[in-house]
């Protein structure tokens, strides 16, 4: 129960500070819940893949499978619950004010910053994620590493979307790394 | 009384009686909102807006605008304006507005709820095959595949960022890029870079808007 109650603050700060949506969770999750000790580097990247790969929006698939995990189906509800809240009621409560000030100066200057400091922390959420696949478990995992470079140079150039190219990770994977 | 009748479902749907003065596609456009109707198609919202985020406003406006008709595109663009303003899950404050629009605070509820439920039904379903069956051969290869995709998706998201960011300020805005980077690869915490982005982005948008409108002011 305990447990529970943590999990559902950690996502609520988690979800409070993330202001863009998205993509903005990932450099937050990653601290939060691994500083936790709730998973390890690679199990979180894991844990964003199949979070990505799968229906939903990534915050509140990462939030029911990490809940999952950590403690079973009363985690899950909890912070998915944490992870929905903020917004929702926020939204709901200031509701057509919010539509009336979304042209704010003040507004527009956060989002246009967010831009920025998003490139920062996710090159160097890229980068320590990256630094585990390929040296983590003391050798570099040829399979993982082959997979992050064609699907990193797919994204940025051929502008195809993540269904697709996760869609063909798991397929090399499967196709490669089954062996052990 | 029929005529009666035909009155009071106008009345509920918001809509004129069109049928009378020939133009009949006025008056059925817009279904009346229900609560089947309400959970139904915020269950279709949630099972459709495969990436979340941004991708969902076509999946929102042909749901609650082309098919039921309760609101128009416009009004949609604007709660999804909001929606991108506050913290937090674009596709659930999404949901939460319209639905406070069209059934009250009960509706915000059920409209979050069926938007998630698809989403997390999924997941359980994914948790239950990564926590029972991780050390399959066969489920350990595919996360393998994922590890790679997800490093690469991150890395190419940055690229990209900044790339915009370069190209939108120059070294101004590759800068506060760079920092964030060297504070992150030092050890520092995500938390204050959002902080200190919220502050300074704030401050900046609210000084040049005074700027301009004095110099506005002074021509």
């Amino acid at each position: 129960m305990m447990l529970c109650w943590t999990l559902f603050w950690v996502f609520f700060r988690i979800s409070v500070l993330s202001i863009g949506g998205g993509y903005n969770m990932i450099p937050l999750m990653q601290e939060g819940l691994v500083e936790r000790e709730w998973l390890t580097d690679a199990q979180f990247t894991e844990l964003i893949g199949l979070s990505e790969a799968t229906p939903g929006p990534i915050a509140v698939n990462a939030a029911t499978l990490t809940g999952w995990r950590v403690a079973g189906a009363g985690g899950a509800l909890a912070a998915t619950a944490g992870v929905c809240l903020p917004g929702g009621a926020l939204v709901a409560a200031l509701g057509a004010w919010l539509v009336r000030k979304r042209e704010h100066p003040a507004v527009k200057g956060v989002l246009r910053w967010m831009g920025p400091a998003l490139a920062g922390l996710l090159g160097a959420t890229a980068w320590k994620l990256g630094v585990v696949l390929w040296g983590g478990a003391g050798r570099v995992d040829g399979v993982a590493a082959g997979v992050a470079a064609v699907s990193f140079l797919w994204l940025l150039g051929w502008k195809g979307s993540p269904g697709w190219v996760f869609a063909a990770a798991v397929v090399a994977g499967l196709a490669f790394g089954a062996g052990g | 009384v029929p005529g009666d009748r035909d009155g009071l479902a106008l009345a509920v749907s918001g809509g004129t009686p069109a049928g009378r003065s020939g133009k009949p596609e006025a008056a059925s456009a817009a279904t009346p909102v229900t609560w089947g109707r309400l959970l139904v198609s915020y269950l279709r919202v949630g099972c459709l807006a495969f990436g979340g985020g941004l991708a969902s406003l076509p999946v929102f406006r042909a749901e609650l605008c082309d098919r039921r008709g309760w609101m128009s595109p416009d009004e949609m663009a604007g709660w999804f304006g909001a929606a991108q303003v506050v913290p937090g899950v674009i596709l659930v404050n999404v949901s939460a507005t319209t639905g406070l629009r069209l059934k009250g605070r009960r509706g915000a509820v059920l409209a979050a709820l069926a938007a998630v439920a698809p989403a997390v039904v999924c997941m359980l379903g994914v948790g239950w095959l990564w926590l029972g069956y991780g050390g399959n051969r066969w489920v350990a290869g595919g996360l393998r595949g994922l590890r790679g995709a997800v490093v690469g998706m991150l890395a190419a998201a940055a690229v990209r960022l900044a790339v915009s960011a370069w190209k939108n300020a120059g070294v101004r805005g590759l800068a506060p890029a760079a920092a964030t980077a060297a504070w992150m690869m030092s050890g520092g915490s995500p938390v204050a870079v959002v902080l200190a982005t919220v502050v300074c982005g704030a401050l900046a948008g609210w000084t040049a808007d005074r700027r301009e409108r004095r110099r506005g002011g002074g021509t």
